[in-house]
């Protein structure tokens, strides 16, 4: 039953969790799993899109740019509403997958290199337009809508959660799933197959800036409101959680549940950092190491060896 | 004719000098024009370095991280006499080789994704950085009248750093173009299969590619402390994407094997008289971003349709 | 070997940027017929059959199936119409298994696109069984299989999915001389079933002992078309070489 990568990265995980409780009395503490489960939910929705996006051999490192543009949108536009102000949030973030697909797909620039590019660009478009202030939220029901619990479960938690079981059946069972990964895993004969591979590549990025545009929303929605300057490495714990989750750089493996499981695993790694009181410095550093030891051990890793 | 079309981005120079006409009226005077080469001499010396790493097919995203990483070691050396004045320069060249070797290694022997590799050492050299000084500023009291010149001193009336701008152009242009390095870095850039199988050691020149870029970086570091004498060890100066862009303008490959440094000068020029421009018209640093990205994008956008395009439309 | 005129190849160009690759051919194909088609490497053997794959558009020319003018926009719409393809690099996707490949842009799927794994599986393995009987790994990834079995599984698919015309792009090019006496099996039952093949080759011996007639080509031109029956290997040779 433990065969797979992911199966044994879970079961780390829970080991790591029960090691934990041992070592710490502030573990368990409601508040710090409440503070886990929140920073799941955010970091997890991108994951869920750039899972999908690496599978296909593709690179997003604007998700953090435009989960903060979203961020701001949500809050400015709160006069409009709960939902439309949440729609424009999601909507900019799809948009802005739409244009990196684009370039992607049809322009053909190299996806490290154009994510890059709209990375900086939205940085600065969100810069320029708050003009580096934060938008605080004024409307008190989002405020209580973005507290709300069902059954002690934070609402945003089930969103994350809603979406990423849809996600995950999607990527397993459906056609688009199956050409996601034949996309990663050999382009030409996707293409030869007949298949609209520009089309699929645009979507993939289309759905991860959708998760970048929501993880906005979710975020500003707690926090109730909207920073500018947010997110400079979510990209980087993004892409390390994918890649620990079984993702590699050359696409065709992986899956949403891996990734989940290794942003998990971060996310836990840092939480213990945080109550043992480890500087971030530290964790900088961590993270940074991590990557390196990750990309190192995704090309050890004899590509294939699974099937999917 | 081939030699017009190859060097074209002068054209684009020379149209945007005419053009600064419209920025300001006092851009053509000579005080200005060396303020200007002044102002590009720090991006242009690390461009050197993006440019080298580029050529051999890769890129180095840490360049920002050991800037800084460099900035700061040269001040905390607090170069208030000619010895410790020669140690603020020597130690931070040390550590920017030291950093460009572990760049080396990882792309050049370990075989790592370039992009995703710097990316990680950025994280790490940033982190080791606001580890050793606790995250808080660093100020130099006190320098020696040795160290302000490396920035703000002038030559028979021209600035310094445009000595050394124009010195390291020409050593590089002699090593790319003369040298055996040279055309074995075009090689591995152009095809690192066949430069392997070819009996060129390809782990060895990319690490010195590595090398290079580090150590203009640290070169650009000591030149940025020299001229500010505090620097905010969370700065994080996002000059990895500005040469990264000047690079590109000045027709270096984004797939590597071919670049000519004259025209990476040509790039930078560009880049440091938007970025001049856009000061003198008074848009915000942010806006300043908004279009550097946009501008990004169009230079990496065209490059990419040229080279897909040319092809068969499959 | 009947006289049904099924492809009809008339005055095909393509240029790549200031590269002729492919300038003025016309060849026939007729039911049942194998034809052979050899030359150079860079010859424009392979971009002749990508036109008719659906993979480029010519440049010039048209080309008649069944007698119908046909303009193939994609690899798609050739398979639609029952041209099957087996390209040089297999086109089959490493990270996927036998199944996977087999059905790969023809997924057998239900109303709300979920993959009916079971069927796929199904149908592949009696697909490919039937062309190499000792096929068993059908779930690993294809990465791991050897030559001869990615080869089963990319002729077992052209051959599945009801083609009239199968294009083979050096088929024995990568497998050992008991799977190239299976190709060669494939090849003379599928002609038997009615099935009109384009043979690309380098291989004499294959082409004479497969072939109705073998089309030369060089330097995107092409030399002339031989029967077999009034030709021999020399003759072939030299046309190659010469280009006479």
């Amino acid at each position: 039953m433990f065969k797979t990568y992911e199966s044994k990265l879970f079961l780390l995980i829970i080991l790591f969790i029960i090691l934990t409780t041992f070592l710490s009395d502030d573990f368990l503490k409601t508040r710090n799993i409440q503070n886990i489960l929140f920073a799941i939910s955010v970091e997890g929705l991108m994951v869920i899109g750039m899972t999908i996006v690496m599978i296909g051999r593709g690179f997003d490192l604007s998700i953090g740019s435009v989960m903060a543009l979203s961020g701001v949108l949500v809050m400015d536009c709160q006069h409009l509403g709960i939902i439309p102000s949440c729609l424009i949030g999601v909507l900019a973030g799809l948009i802005l997958g739409l244009f990196n697909g684009f370039l992607v797909a049809y322009i053909k620039i190299n996806p490290f290199i154009s994510t890059l590019g709209t990375m900086v660009m939205v940085r600065g478009l969100v810069m320029t337009y708050t003009n580096a202030r934060p938008a605080v939220g004024e409307n008190f029901d989002f405020m209580m809508l973005a507290r709300e619990k069902f059954f002690g479960v934070p609402l945003l938690f089930i969103i994350f959660l809603f979406f990423s079981i849809i996600f995950i059946i999607i990527i397993k069972r459906t056609l688009y799933g199956r050409y996601i990964y034949a996309l990663g895993g050999n382009e030409e004969a996707l293409r030869l197959s007949g298949v609209n591979v520009k089309i699929i590549k645009l979507s993939s990025y289309a759905i991860c800036g959708f998760f970048a545009g929501l993880a906005g929303v979710i975020l500003a929605a707690r926090l109730n409101t909207g920073s500018p300057i947010i997110g400079e490495k979510t990209a980087l714990n993004v892409i390390a959680a994918v890649l620990l989750g079984g993702t590699t750089l050359s696409g065709g493996v992986g899956s949403i549940f891996g990734s989940l499981c290794g942003l998990f695993s971060i996310g836990i790694t840092i939480n213990v950092m945080n109550i043992f009181n480890i500087q971030s410095y530290i964790q900088k550093i961590f993270i940074g190491i991590l990557l390196i030891l990750l990309i190192l051990y995704g090309k050890r890793k004899k590509l294939f060896n699974k099937t999917i | 004719m081939k030699f017009l079309s190859n060097n074209s981005i002068w054209i684009i120079v020379f149209i945007i000098f005419i053009l600064m006409f419209f920025a300001s009226e006092n851009f053509y005077t000579l005080n200005n024009q060396l303020n200007v080469l002044r102002q590009v001499s720090i991006l242009g010396i690390i461009c050197i370095g993006i440019a080298i790493v580029l050529i051999g097919g890769n890129f180095d995203l840490s360049i920002g991280a050991i800037i800084t990483a460099c900035a700061v070691t040269s001040l905390a050396m607090q170069p208030s006499s000619p010895g410790l004045t020669l140690l603020s320069i020597i130690i931070p060249i040390t550590v920017g080789i030291l950093c460009g070797l572990i760049n080396g290694i990882l792309v050049g022997y370990l075989n790592l994704n370039s992009i995703v590799a710097t990316i990680g050492t950025q994280f790490t050299f940033t982190g080791f950085l606001l580890y050793s000084v606790s995250g808080q500023h660093v100020y130099a009291f006190d320098t020696h009248a040795i160290y302000f010149f490396i920035s703000n001193g002038r030559l028979f009336g021209i600035p310094f750093p445009v000595y050394l701008l124009f010195s390291f152009y020409i050593l590089a242009f002699i090593i790319l173009k003369f040298s055996l390095f040279g055309r074995y870095l075009e090689a591995v850039g152009g095809n690192i299969r066949s430069a392997y199988l070819s009996g060129i050691n390809t782990k060895k020149i990319i690490v010195y590619s590595y090398l290079i870029s580090g150590l203009m970086s640290s070169l650009g570091g000591i030149l940025i402390a020299s001229r500010v004498r505090n620097m905010d060890p969370t700065a994080g100066i996002g000059y990895e994407f500005l040469a990264l862009t000047a690079v590109i303008l000045g027709g270096t490959k984004l797939t590597g094997g071919y670049g000519r440094i004259f025209n990476v000068f040509a790039g930078v020029l560009i880049i440091g008289l938007i970025s001049n421009s856009i000061t003198l018209l008074n848009l915000s640093y942010y806006a300043k971003l908004l279009i550097q990205g946009f501008i990004f994008l169009l230079v990496v956008g065209y490059d990419s349709y040229l080279n897909n395009y040319s092809k068969a439309n499959v | 070997m009947s006289m049904k005129k099924i492809i009809s190849l008339k005055n095909i160009s393509k240029r790549f940027g200031g590269v002729k690759a492919v300038e003025d051919i016309s060849l026939d194909l007729f039911e049942s017929e194998v034809c052979g088609i050899v030359g150079h490497n860079g010859a424009g053997k392979t971009v002749l059959m990508n036109i008719l794959s659906g993979v480029y558009n010519s440049d010039t020319g048209e080309i008649y199936y069944y007698g119908n003018k046909v303009n193939f926009k994609s690899p798609a719409d050739a398979k639609k119409k029952g041209i099957e393809t087996i390209h040089q690099n297999l086109a089959l996707a490493e990270n996927l298994n036998a199944s996977a490949n087999f059905f790969l842009g023809r997924e057998i799927y239900n109303k709300i696109y979920f993959r009916d794994e079971k069927k796929m599986f199904l149908e592949s393995k009696k697909a490919i069984n039937k062309i190499n009987k000792y096929f068993k790994d059908f779930n690993t990834n294809v990465a791991n299989l050897s030559g001869g079995q990615k080869q089963s599984i990319a002729i077992a698919r052209a051959v599945y999915f009801n083609a009239k015309v199968i294009i083979m792009d050096e088929p024995t090019a990568a497998l050992g001389p008991e799977e190239t006496s299976v190709v060669r099996d494939i090849i003379k039952k599928l002609k038997e079933n009615g099935i009109s093949i384009f043979l690309i080759s380098h291989d004499i011996n294959d082409l004479f002992d497969l072939s109705d007639k073998i089309a030369v080509l060089k330097n995107g031109k092409l030399i002339g078309v031989k029967e077999k029956l009034n030709s021999n290997k020399d003759e072939i040779l030299e046309m190659i070489i010469t280009g006479k």
